[in-house]
């Protein structure tokens, strides 16, 4: 059984300050035929994938450090474009396999209320291939 | 991080009155007791927190003076523990009068974000 805080997400080979979670969905990019010879029920084939991120952190304006981004740090990130706004992902889940792509922020918000602390939420897309890298030690 | 809320609390309301756990409920009135149930509060790095269900019963028979009581009371804790350290929220009030006796009940949720131990006092030993 894997933890739930042994599972990260790091861009730029840092975990976000006060990370709460990292959700990862690959969903199939699927092409759709159907001939007579289906009588009614269509095939489907997979052609690649969408690879993308949901990640929770609470709102940490500390600067970070080596090993971890602030939450400034992502907002300056969320505003780049071009190639500027591509970083490198890296996902590891405790001693399993861990995987690597290119990332870019296809959404970020904020929110606050009057009696919690402030969070923030960044959806991430891989863009191109997400590829194992290694076994995490 | 180790939980010291209960500690901050007492030391905040310590010019005010002296607080204590329910446990010392007692006939002379008035007086004032708590409870607080504390948990956790956690990222994926660890303890960030801890966060305090706390109910303050201000007991008495004079309600005047325990409006009073109460009011210094909320202050203490606004003063002492609304900073970067420690946050409170006063969620709701509530008075009642059984038998001639005053119980008005405070509660508060409070957080602590960072290591607290009540300062040591040194004597002056000149």
């Amino acid at each position: 059984m894997v933890q739930g805080y042994n599972v990260a997400l790091k861009i730029n080979d840092k975990t976000i300050l006060g990370r709460t979670q990292d959700d990862l969905t690959i969903a199939a990019t699927i092409k759709e035929s159907q001939t007579k010879d289906d009588a009614g029920s269509k095939q489907y084939s997979v052609v690649g994938q969408e690879v993308s991120f949901k990640c929770s952190a609470l709102i940490d304006v500390s600067g970070g450090d080596a090993s971890t981004m602030d939450r400034d740090s992502l907002i300056a990130l969320a505003l780049e474009v071009g190639e500027d706004a591509e970083f490198d992902v890296t996902y590891e889940a405790d001693e399993g396999d861990a995987y690597e792509g290119t990332g870019i922020i296809t959404n970020y918000s904020e929110s606050s209320n009057a009696s919690d602390d402030a969070t923030l939420s960044v959806d991430i897309k891989i863009t191109g291939e997400f590829t194992k890298v290694s076994a995490n030690s | 991080m180790t939980d010291s809320l209960r500690e901050k609390l007492v030391y905040t309301c310590k010019d005010v009155c002296n607080l204590n756990l329910s446990e010392a409920e007692q006939d002379n009135y008035p007086y004032v007791v708590f409870d607080m149930t504390t948990s956790p509060l956690k990222d994926k790095d660890g303890v960030y927190a801890y966060s305090g269900d706390t109910s303050i019963r201000i007991v008495g028979t004079v309600l005047s003076a325990l409006e009073t009581l109460r009011s210094s009371i909320e202050s203490a804790i606004e003063t002492g523990m609304r900073n970067e350290s420690f946050s409170s929220t006063l969620a709701d009030v509530n008075e009642e009068c059984t038998d001639g006796i005053w119980t008005i009940e405070l509660n508060y949720t409070l957080k602590q974000y960072a290591d607290w131990s009540e300062p040591v006092e040194t004597t002056n030993t000149d």
